[in-house]
């Protein structure tokens, strides 16, 4: 792209990497590579990447370096504390079989193969089809309920700058259930871009219960598609929270393809230093008579930057939709900025359909009203925050995960108020 | 108790309050009245220590202690208490959580230890029974979704809790409906007492049919005009404002 600066052509480079790195043998990654070239990397014109510079960001650090270690001491990957989960392991961005636990046995984990690329993806899904090192495919037997979270870990470990591509997709059988949680975790100062793709295909009557902690490290870089597909009245919970890193993007698709579907989709940034988080959503209601409900909201202090692109597409034949979208930001410093907007477009005339979002301070007569009952300043900020962030998980299920991240935003509360 | 001097009070370039002066011993139940805009809220707001308004002259004398140099919160630790003219709803706080932060706050500048839950929960189902509060309103965020009735006996339920020495009621019976008011005064007549005193901001003088003040103050153009007793506030209803008003512009 002509926005791209003289310094660098990284796509020259990413090119030049899929050489060296052999992997043009792959038909289907050639293929990727050449729409990804295509497309190119989106510059601050991008119509989709406008407040987000990640092109600016990556051509800051990004190094190709071959000497990855995948060993690492397992006793340094940690879940979340007291919970007993299947683990999926991605270390440096390569699936390790060593270091995943399942102790579920219903649930099944073997290698696949991509799918055809689509000039239609966004660039970071093509340029991590065309270096993905496997596609790990889960799959969950019909009828059966998975006991444990599912928790897919992200370590990384490494003197050099890691550009990490994991994959990997769920098949839900019919009737089934089960849990998802995507963590990152990071050794020391190892920097890295986690250009992650993953989905999710949730049978008919089938329950999914999906939660990405983000929480890395300051020099986080993170390019995340996500791609949920809901049959006939399954149901989805999604939570996605977004505390620490430098800069992520969500692209989270959530496909309504059938009916008597209920989609719950929430999220929370919580910006304290110098972050940029921006959610891109779709949810896409292409069958009659479901429901979604989305609820994204931002505390943004310091530096940082939210954004929130909400999307809703209401087919044709998508009668007698419900779909509910709502973005609400406090803003604390003169810095924090947000960048809002709502798209729907519907096209089926018997729907209802809703959106709002807003941006504020905090409520100084609701401040003063705490204070007026001996609560001091800071901790009545605190309570008010808090009770602003929390609202986004109160329909978490798992009880561990909840305290978890309850904690997480009671930590990162005290920590900058 | 307070002892107010000459006080006077700006919000933004409007003054507002010009000069007023009040005592208010222990065990004193004193009525503030006047008409709109005359700064009657202005003075409950002053009191409680809300900082868009400008104190621009004068003092106002504590328990011993400069009222105004003192923080919100600390006022209310020492035993200030305002009942607000319009409550606010804080989505995701609970009255209870609320309360117990607040209690245990003000038992800690007391110098007394945190209660526990158990003795929490007595002590709230004890005082919820003065204003006839439902205890499952207690359980959802402050405020949210209440009817103006309940706002108000939330109010009462809190100044019941926290046990201030000086409460200021400001336009505790606008919106109230009858049978509401009646609880309202209620709640305050039982927590009357020698040891405390209670300023009553209103525009009315029903509320005063329930709770006898010993003092009723009339407020004009941010100075108290005309001090008597609750015999004072009935004469205002009999005649209104326009006969204060008249008096002074005779005068």
């Amino acid at each position: 792209m002509s926005t791209l600066t003289e310094k660098r052509n990284l796509l020259q480079e990413f090119q030049a990497a899929f050489e060296q790195q052999g992997l043009g043998q792959n038909l289907l990654r050639k293929q990727a590579l050449e729409l990804f070239v295509a497309k190119g990397l989106p510059g601050t014109k991008s119509e989709e990447y406008k407040f987000t510079p990640i092109t600016r960001a990556l051509e800051k650090v990004l190094s190709f370096s071959t000497g990855i270690s995948e060993n690492v001491t397992p006793s340094l990957l940690q879940t979340i504390p007291d919970l007993t989960c299947n683990v999926i392991a991605f270390i440096n961005g390569k699936f390790s079989e060593e270091h995943s636990v399942i102790l579920d046995a219903d649930v099944k984990i073997q290698s696949a193969k991509a799918l055809e690329p689509s000039i239609d993806s966004d660039p970071f899904d093509l340029l991590n089809q065309a270096f993905a090192n496997e596609l790990v495919e889960i799959s969950i037997e019909p009828k059966k309920s998975i006991q444990h979270p599912v928790v897919i870990i992200y370590y990384f470990d490494s003197p050099d700058f890691v550009f990490a591509n994991p994959r990997w997709s769920c098949q839900m059988g019919p009737q089934s259930s089960a849990s998802f949680i995507e963590y990152i975790q990071c050794k020391g100062e190892t920097k890295y871009h986690n250009n992650k793709q993953s989905s999710i295909n949730v049978g008919e009557n089938a329950h999914v219960e999906y939660t990405v902690i983000q929480n890395g490290t300051r020099t986080d870089l993170q390019t995340n598609n996500t791609r949920i597909h809901l049959e006939s009245n399954s149901t989805l919970s999604c939570f996605t929270f977004t505390f620490e890193g430098q800069l992520i993007r969500n692209n989270l698709s959530v496909i309504i393809d059938g009916q008597g579907v209920d989609a719950q989709l929430h999220g929370l940034y919580l910006l304290t230093n110098n972050t940029i988080a921006d959610n891109h959503t779709v949810v896409d209601h292409r069958k009659p008579n479901s429901a979604s409900n989305e609820l994204y909201k931002g505390v943004i202090d310091g530096n940082s930057k939210g954004i929130f692109n909400g999307k809703i597409y209401v087919r044709p034949q998508a009668q007698k939709t419900n779909a509910f979208q709502s973005n609400r930001n406090i803003l604390l410093s003169e810095n924090a900025s947000v960048n809002t907007k709502p798209q729907l477009e519907i096209w089926a005339d018997d729907v209802k359909c809703s959106h709002g979002c807003t941006t504020g301070q905090l409520d100084e007569e609701a401040l003063f009203y705490l204070r007026s009952r001996g609560i001091s300043k800071e901790m009545a900020r605190g309570m008010m925050l808090y009770a602003f962030a929390a609202e986004t998980l109160s329909t978490m299920k798992n009880d561990t995960v909840r305290n978890f991240v309850d904690g997480l935003i009671s930590e990162e509360l005290q920590k900058s108020f | 108790m307070l002892s107010i001097k000459n006080l006077q009070a700006k919000i933004d370039d409007k003054q507002i309050l010009n000069g007023i002066n009040l005592e208010v011993k222990a065990g004193e139940i004193h009525a503030i009245m006047g008409p709109n805009g005359s700064g009657k809220s202005t003075l409950a707001s002053v009191l409680a220590g809300r900082e868009e308004y400008e104190v621009t002259g004068g003092e106002v004398n504590y328990l011993g202690k400069n009222l105004l140099e003192m923080e919100p919160e600390i006022r209310a630790r020492e035993g200030v208490f305002m009942a607000f003219q319009y409550p606010v709803e804080i989505p995701g706080v609970s009255t209870i959580n609320f309360m117990k932060t607040s209690l245990n706050k003000i038992r800690e500048h007391r110098g007394q230890s945190a209660l526990d839950a158990v003795s929490f929960l007595q002590l709230m189902k004890e005082k919820i029974k003065l204003v006839e509060i439902d205890q499952s309103l207690l359980s959802r965020s402050l405020n949210e979704g209440f009817s103006g009735g309940e706002k108000k006996r939330n109010e009462v339920f809190q100044m019941a809790m926290l046990e201030p020495k000086l409460a200021i009621l400001d336009e505790t019976d606008s919106g109230l409906d009858i049978d509401a008011l009646r609880i309202v005064a209620n709640g305050v007549n039982q927590l009357r007492s020698k040891n405390n005193a209670i300023i009553i901001v209103t525009h009315y003088q029903r509320l005063l049919e329930y709770i006898a003040p010993d003092f009723v103050h009339v407020l004009y153009k941010g100075r108290i005009v005309k001090s008597g007793t609750k015999e004072l506030a009935r004469e205002l209803e009999a005649k209104g404002y326009d006969w204060i008003k008249n008096e002074l512009a005779l005068a």
